[in-house]
C-alpha cells in the first residue's frame, strides 16, 4: 500500500517502575506519521516526548499497544529481526552518542559491519556520507575533536549509513546555538527532500518546528492533546499548553506578565482591553485596524507584531490595545472575526 | 660495579641464583594466574554489567547470585582461601604445592576483585553509547565487543593494572604452599637468618616489577584513549 503510514503507533502505552508509584510515561498514544513528512512531537520536560520515539525503534518495549514501521509490526519481532528492522530506522540523540574510540570515518562505517560490503566499499559509502554532511575533511579527527554541531553532522551521517527509511531525532539541536540549530535543521531538510527520509522531531523549541516540520503533535502527561499541521496550530492554537507554546515562537509570551504589572495597567488607562489578532492566509491584505478603528470609533494602539511565513504561507500576529466604548470593541471584534482573524483577548 | 653489589649486597651476591630463582617464580606465578585471572575476570565483569537491572541481557537471578559469589570470595583472606581450595586445586593441577598449586588460589584471590574492576569500569562507558547501538540494529554480542570492550579499554586497562599489582602482592604468601617467589626469598633467607640486603633486595626488585606494570597499564590507557 502506496498510502499506508511510515509509521504507525496503535494504542501504545508505557509505564514505568511497578508497585505502587508506576509512571504512566505515555498512554494511549495513537498517531499516524506518513511517508515523506517531517513530523514534529512537542511537550514540556517529562511530557513523554522521548519515551514516545524510543517506542517508535522499541528502545522502549510498550506495556500496550501496537508499533508499526514501513508496514512490520516491531512489537510482535523476535530480537534477530528487530534488530534487521532497526536498521531502517535511523535515530540521533541530544547528546550526539558518538563512539569516542573510533574515528569519524569508523563512526560513520559502524552500522556498516556485516552488512555484505567489503572493507573498501564500507570505506567509500563513508567517505560520501561524510560529504554528504560536509564533514569530509574531518574523516581522520576523533570525536573529541569535533564541535557540537559537527559531532550532530557526523551522527547523523552515521544514522543514514544504514539507509533508513525514517530518522527519529530526540532533542537533536537542543545542545546547539540557534546558528548551528539552523544548519542541522537544513541539513534535516536536504536529507528528508533529496532521499525522501522521513523524520520525527523531538523538541521543545516551537522555532524548530516552525522550520521544518509540516505536522505536529502535542503531548502533555503522556498524551497527545493536539495535533495537526503546523500552520493550523500556530494559527488556531486550541489546547492551553497549545498556546502556551505557539506565543513562546513568537515571543508574546511575556506579554500576560508584562500585562499583570500594576504599573503597566495605569499606564495602559482604565478600560483598556488586550487582543491577540491572528492574521492567516485567508484573512486577505485589506488595512483591517485602521478600518476598524475608523467604523467602530475606537483607539487601537499596537504594542507587539509579528510576521512570518510558516510552511510556505504567511502569518502575522499582533498585539492591540483596545479603547472606548465596550459595546463598539465587541462589535469591532466580531467584524474582525468574520474577516477571517482570530481574535483572543489576553487578561493581565 | 659488582664490587659495590657485593658491599652493599653480601648475603645477596654470594648465592645470586636465589634471587633470579624467586624472581622467576614470582613471574611465573603473575604471569599464568595473571592471564587467567584476565579472561575470567573480564567474562564475569561483563556478565555483571549485562545482566544488571537495565542492562542488555538484564536477568536478575544470574546477576544476583554472581554477585553474592564475588562477595563472598572477595572477603576470604588469600591464606585461608589457600587452605580452603586445597582440595579444589590437587583436583584441577594435580598437586596443591610449589607454582602449580598456588596458581588456583591466586585465580580465585583475583578475579572477583578484578570483575569489579570491569563492572566498574564499563558502567562508565556512556548509557547513550549502548542506546545509540542498539537503535542501530547490533546484537548483543555487538555491542560487548565493539561498544562496551572498545570504549571502555582505556578504564580496563587501569583496573587490570591495579589488579596485577594486589597479584604481585598476593605471591608473596606462595611461600605457605612451598611456591617460592620474592616474597618467601625476604622471609626465608632474609628474615629467618636476619640478612637485612636479602630483604633489600626483595624490595627492590619488587617495587621495580610493580614500575614496570604500571608503566604498561599507563602506556595501554594513554593509547586506548582519544
Ligand atoms: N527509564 C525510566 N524509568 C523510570 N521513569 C522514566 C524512565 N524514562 C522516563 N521516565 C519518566 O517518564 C516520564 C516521561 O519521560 P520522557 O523522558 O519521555 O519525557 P520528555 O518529554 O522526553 O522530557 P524531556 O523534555 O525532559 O526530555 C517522566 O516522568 C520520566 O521521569
Ligand atoms: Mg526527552
Amino acid at each position: 500500500m502506496a498510502d499506508e503510514a511510515m509509521i504507525s503507533l496503535r494504542g501504545v502505552a508505557k509505564n514505568f517502575g511497578g508497585g505502587g508509584q508506576e509512571i504512566h510515561a505515555v498512554q494511549e498514544v495513537t498517531l499516524d506519521i506518513q511517508r515523506g513528512e517531517i513530523f514534529g512531537i512537542v511537550g514540556f520536560s517529562g511530557a513523554g516526548k522521548s519515551t514516545l520515539v524510543r517506542c517508535m525503534n522499541l528502545l522502549e518495549v510498550p506495556t500496550k499497544g501496537q508499533v508499526f514501521v514501513d508496514g512490520v509490526e516491531l512489537t510482535g519481532l523476535s530480537k534477530k529481526e528487530l534488530n534487521g528492522q532497526r536498521k531502517k530506522i535511523g535515530m540521533i540523540f541530544q547528546q550526539f552518542n558518538l563512539f569516542a574510540s573510533r574515528t569519524v570515518l569508523e563512526n560513520v562505517a559502524f552500522p556498516l559491519k556485516h552488512s555484505g560490503l567489503s572493507k573498501e566499499q564500507i570505506r567509500e559509502k563513508a567517505a560520501r556520507l561524510l560529504d554528504f554532511v560536509e564533514l569530509g575533511e574531518k574523516k581522520d579527527a576523533y570525536p573529541s575533536q569535533l564541535s557540537g554541531g559537527q559531532k550532530q553532522r557526523v551522527a547523523i551521517a552515521r544514522a543514514l549509513a544504514s539507509d533508513p527509511k525514517v530518522l527519529l531525532c530526540d532533542e537533536a539541536t537542543s545542545a546547539l546555538d540557534p546558528q548551528t540549530t539552523h544548519s542541522i535543521l537544513q541539513l534535516l531538510k536536504k536529507l528528508n527532500q533529496e532521499l525522501g527520509i522521513t523524520i520525527v522531531v523531538i523538541t521543545h523549541q516551537m522555532q524548530v518546528v516552525k522550520e521544518i516540520c509540516q505536522r505536529v503533535a502535542l503531548m502533555e502527561a503522556g498524551r497527545v492533546v493536539e495535533q495537526g499541521w503546523v500552520y493550523d496550530i500556530f494559527a488556531q492554537p486550541q489546547q492551553e499548553i497549545t498556546k502556551d507554546f505557539v506565543a513562546s515562537a513568537d515571543n508574546s509570551n511575556q506579554l500576560s506578565e508584562v500585562l499583570a504589572e500594576t504599573s503597566v495597567r495605569e499606564s495602559l488607562g482604565q478600560g483598556a482591553r488586550v487582543f491577540r489578532f491572528r492574521f492567516l492566509h485567508t484573512s486577505g491584505g485589506k488595512a483591517l485596524v485602521s478600518q476598524i478603528s475608523r467604523e467602530f470609533g475606537i483607539d487601537l494602539n499596537i504594542i507587539h507584531g509579528n510576521l512570518e511565513m510558516i510552511d510556505g504561507r504567511f502569518l502575522g500576529v499582533l498585539i492591540l490595545l483596545a479603547q472606548g466604548d465596550k459595546q463598539a470593541v465587541d462589535d469591532a471584534l466580531a467584524y474582525a472575526r468574520a474577516q477571517g482573524v482570530n481574535v483572543e483577548e489576553l487578561r493581565g | 660495579m659488582n664490587e659495590i653489589l657485593t658491599n652493599l649486597f653480601p648475603y645477596v651476591m654470594k648465592k645470586p641464583e636465589q634471587l633470579w630463582k624467586s624472581l622467576s617464580e614470582t613471574l611465573q606465578m603473575t604471569l599464568w594466574s595473571g592471564s587467567i585471572m584476565f579472561v575470567l575476570g573480564l567474562a564475569l565483569g561483563l556478565l555483571l554489567t549485562v545482566t544488571r537491572e537495565g542492562g542488555i541481557l538484564e536477568n536478575k537471578g544470574v546477576y544476583q547470585v554472581l554477585d553474592k559469589v564475588i562477595n563472598i570470595f572477595r572477603s576470604i583472606p588469600f591464606v585461608i582461601l589457600i587452605a580452603l581450595l586445597m582440595n579444589l586445586t590437587k583436583w584441577i593441577m594435580g598437586t596443591r604445592i610449589g607454582v602449580r598449586g598456588v596458581i588456583v588460589p591466586l585465580v580465585f584471590g583475583s578475579v572477583p576483585f578484578f570483575a569489579r574492576q570491569v563492572d566498574a569500569a564499563l558502567a562508565g562507558v556512556d548509557k547513550g553509547l549502548v542506546e545509540a547501538a542498539q537503535a542501530m540494529g547490533t546484537s548483543s554480542l555487538g555491542i560487548i565487543f565493539r561498544v562496551y570492550l572498545r570504549e571502555g579499554a582505556p578504564a580496563i586497562a587501569r583496573g587490570t593494572t591495579i589488579t596485577l599489582i594486589n597479584l604481585v602482592g598476593l605471591t608473596a604468601m606462595s611461600g605457605y604452599v612451598g611456591a617460592g617467589g620474592l616474597g618467601d626469598y625476604a622471609i626465608t633467607y632474609g628474615y629467618n637468618y636476619n640478612r637485612i640486603d636479602i630483604v633489600w633486595a626483595a624490595v627492590i626488585v619488587t617495587v621495580l616489577l610493580v614500575s614496570i606494570i604500571q608503566a604498561i597499564g599507563s602506556l595501554v590507557a594513554r593509547k586506548t584513549t582519544h
